[in-house]
């Protein structure tokens, strides 16, 4: 059809967009920093502390933030700064190994439903639509409730839950992607169908996931907290953000700071993770025409 | 008293490190009609803009003298301007979907203009807005005034929105390119209803890309360019004997029956407007392309319906027609990628169309397309290089030299190889498009409305490019266009589509210049000429 209403956004001397500034806004520097401690804490921890987060010390235990113990000591008498520290490790690997089963098999699913013919991609979208009606945690906890507690099982759990948000998500832009003019286009230089998707669909599919698994990446951490606060989590004596949450509860009135910590922790990284994903994604968005 | 008065007008956006405006100078007498022609970028919105106070954020406004209705403009506030804007000068924008509010009735949009100025009561206002309604052409206006604008097409809207910017009964009518976006009868319903409301005493400021639509309604024309108006004069004069070198090279560009056969561009570093082009062989003997009792459906809705034509090897058949006349449609089918309902297409003599994908894959190479939107059939991710190179087979350094020497051919750099096509200027990115559909030697280009979002001076270079290509390479051009100049310039043959029927074909001379049926007729008709207007 004619469409020479597009004419002012194509116009040919409609002004080049201005150079892109390369460099960080100043208001993602803290979020910026923050995630890169919490990576060395993560990935090693004793760059961060010498105590070892086991350490049980019952003469002082529950004692205040000091310089001996920056942030107080548990119950037990174990460093807070320590378990904190090395609870990074667990809390954010379950998260990332939970959004990389996520984006994994939600991105296959997703391309299988856009791509296929439509009795099949009913059949999936529906499949989603029931899933993602599931509250994410509920459905996390149904999971565990047949697979049990730990480590591994949770990681199922909350990759599951995640399964249905980013199939959706890349079905939709699968459908963009494939009735897209480049697409066509390649269609009349003669391309078979599997050079087609390989070379021009999947690729401008992908474009938007490091994007979202970013900022999924902050909810499976609450998720993560949230299953190790009801025990479904990596087994004590590990330390968890979630999990020390949880142990924290009964002494919140005599000991604030055994609660304090890891939940800013939990706070601090999903607040980071979501900062800076959604600056990727407006960089993103301004990126495609 | 002029209605508006300014003189040596500045409009800066600091922040973007741009002077849109440097130096215009324009006063507009009550009754008159004064038309600003520019291509896009010349800064010819922001001045209309600008005598409204609609300047924008970040801009910064300097004159040297600068009054409306004999008031100091330069020391109003919003609240001033705002009290001018309906009452004084009435505002038409290109686009009546953009400027009508989504969630509200046309009626509400109109009333909200009487109750701003106070023009009539409340209790009059209803009827007010339908006779505002009636009086710019609008039928069933009790029925339309309770409809939103997406309810409406792009005719009915662009009448509301004249409505809404006459309801204040202002002296001033300002109009930014208010029919670029129309179907060219629509436009021309919209012109005569401009100019009824010229004849009853209403100024007007037209903005505009097409010389050709001011020409008939106006007293005045300012021909502006990089934010300087470089040629003025009454109408007559600026067309018939223009003084500035771009305002010939802008007549020179504008495609029509006298310039088939001429370049519409100037040669590089010469001035010598309308040299003839190259030589074109039109072959005879069989057809590259048949189309026979094609038809096509979405739906139960037949868009394309017993469409037939031959394309010759070397000559150019032309498909004009209004939106939604199956145009496209046509250009899909051929190019395969939509399968008929009934009917069928040949492509050098072979089946073409109900052959499956994969038989049809290898002959793919000898039907290329253009289309409108060069942007929108780039991967967003290639490079022009990668992108030109994509068709191309053979060895890597192979197709890489293939890719300097079309770029060539179509008059870019080499060095464009590497750039992204985002950062390319629209006139650029259609010549990679093209660089692109000729790399894997075609018989025949589909080319859909190939220069419709361009400027003229670009689109006049454009037409040049395929007419040199097409001349060299013996290509076939199935050329689909709304605009009826450029069809004309460059057809051997046309088709007039209508509802998804070719009404008429021939000769494109036989069929524009001694058209046989009503509705051809009735688009020639339409099709503003670039003519003063009566005194």
């Amino acid at each position: 059809m004619t469409t020479v209403t597009e004419a002012p956004q194509i116009a040919p001397s409609a002004p080049t967009p201005p150079r892109r500034r390369y460099g960080v806004p100043p208001g993602l520097i803290p979020p910026l920093l923050f995630l890169i401690v919490a990576a060395v804490a993560a990935t090693a921890p004793r760059l961060l502390t010498g105590v070892d987060p086991l350490a049980a010390d019952p003469l002082h235990a529950l004692a205040g933030p000091s310089a001996g113990h920056w942030f107080g000591t548990d119950h037990l008498g174990r460093d807070v700064l320590a378990r904190v520290v090395h609870g990074a490790g667990h809390s954010l690997s379950i998260g990332a190994a939970a959004i990389l089963l996520a984006t994994g098999i939600g991105t296959l699913l997703g391309i299988v439903a856009g791509l296929s013919p439509r009795y099949l991609d009913e059949l999936l979208s529906r499949l989603f639509d029931v899933l993602a009606t599931f509250p994410e945690l509920l459905l996390a906890l149904m999971v565990i409730a047949i697979t049990g507690p730990g480590t591994g099982n949770v990681i199922l759990a909350i990759g599951v839950a995640q399964i249905p948000n980013y199939a959706r998500v890349i079905r939709a832009q699968t459908f963009v992607v494939r009735r897209s003019g480049y697409v066509e286009q390649a269609v009349t230089f003669g391309l078979s169908r599997p050079v087609l998707v390989l070379r021009h669909v999947l690729p401008n599919v992908l474009g938007p996931l490091p994007v979202l698994a970013t900022i999924g990446m902050g909810t499976a951490i609450i998720a993560t907290s949230g299953l190790s606060f009801l025990g479904m989590g990596p087994q004590p004596p590990s330390p968890e953000w979630g999990s020390m949450l949880s142990e924290a509860r009964n002494y919140l009135r005599v000991a604030p700071w055994t609660a304090l910590f890891p939940g800013l922790a939990v706070t601090l990284t999903v607040i980071s993770l979501t900062l800076v994903g959604r600056r990727l994604q407006r960089r993103f968005e301004g990126r495609n025409p | 008293m002029s209605l508006i008065e300014v003189e040596d007008l500045r409009v800066a956006f600091p922040k973007a490190g741009v002077e849109a405006v440097r130096g215009v100078s324009l006063s507009i007498a009550p009754g008159e009609c004064v038309a600003i022609v520019g291509e896009s970028g010349s800064g010819k919105s922001v001045t209309a803009r600008t005598l409204v106070g609609l300047t924008g954020p970040g801009a910064t406004v300097t004159a040297g003298r600068f009054t409306v209705k004999g008031q100091d403009a330069l020391r109003f506030g919003q609240r001033d301007w705002r009290r001018l804007r309906g009452r004084f000068a009435g505002l038409v924008l290109q686009d009546a979907l953009l400027s009508l509010d989504p969630l509200r009735t046309v009626g509400d949009e109109i009333a909200e203009v009487l109750a701003t100025h106070d023009v009539v009561s409340r209790a009059d206002r209803k009827a007010r807005v339908i006779e505002l309604l009636d009086a710019v052409g609008v039928p069933e206006p009790e029925v339309r005034a309770r409809q939103y604008a997406h309810q409406l097409s792009g005719g009915l809207r662009q009448r509301a929105l004249i409505a809404s910017a006459i309801a204040a009964d202002p002296p001033l009518i300002i109009a930014d390119e208010p029919t670029t976006a129309l179907d060219v009868t629509v436009q021309a319903q919209i012109l005569r209803l401009l100019a009824a409301r010229r004849a009853e005493g209403t100024a007007l400021l037209m903005i505009s890309h097409d010389l050709a639509v001011v020409s008939s309604i106006a007293d005045r024309v300012l021909v502006m360019k990089d934010g300087v108006i470089v040629e003025e004069g009454p109408t007559a004069r600026v067309l018939s004997a223009p003084a500035h070198d771009y305002t010939r090279l802008l007549l020179a560009a504008v495609p029509s029956a006298a310039s088939r056969g001429t370049r519409l561009s100037a040669i590089a570093g010469g001035v010598s407007l309308r040299a003839p082009l190259p030589e074109r062989h039109v072959g005879h003997g069989a057809p590259v392309v048949e189309v026979s009792g094609l038809s096509a459906a979405y739906g139960t809705r037949k868009v394309v319906d017993d469409v037939s034509f031959e394309v010759y090897p070397g000559e150019t058949v032309g498909i004009v027609g209004e939106s939604g006349s199956g145009k496209t449609t046509v250009a899909r089918l051929v190019l395969g990628l939509l399968e008929p309902v009934s009917g069928g297409v040949r492509l050098n003599g072979d089946p073409w169309s109900g052959v499956s994908e994969r038989r049809r894959r290898s002959r793919r190479s000898g039907i290329q397309v253009i289309s409108q939107n060069p942007l929108g059939s780039f991967d967003p991710r290639y490079t022009v290089g990668r992108l030109i190179a994509e068709p191309l087979s053979g060895s890597s350094s192979d197709r890489k030299a293939r890719v300097i020497e079309l770029l060539g051919r179509v008059g870019l750099a080499p060095d464009i190889a590497g750039r992204h096509p985002r950062r390319l200027s629209g006139g650029q990115r259609q010549r990679v498009a093209i660089a692109r559909a000729i790399a894997p030697r075609p018989d025949v280009l589909v080319c859909d409305e190939p220069v419709s979002a361009l400027d003229v001076s670009i689109q006049a270079q454009v037409l040049d490019l395929l007419a040199e290509i097409q001349a060299a390479d013996g290509t076939a051009l199935i050329f689909i266009s709304h605009d009826l100049g450029v069809v004309h310039h460059i057809s051997d043959r046309v088709l007039v589509m209508r509802e998804g029927r070719v009404v008429e074909e021939g000769h494109v001379d036989e069929v524009f210049f001694i058209p046989k049926h009503d509705y051809t007729r009735e688009l020639l008709g339409a099709v503003p000429k670039l003519a003063p207007a009566e005194p």
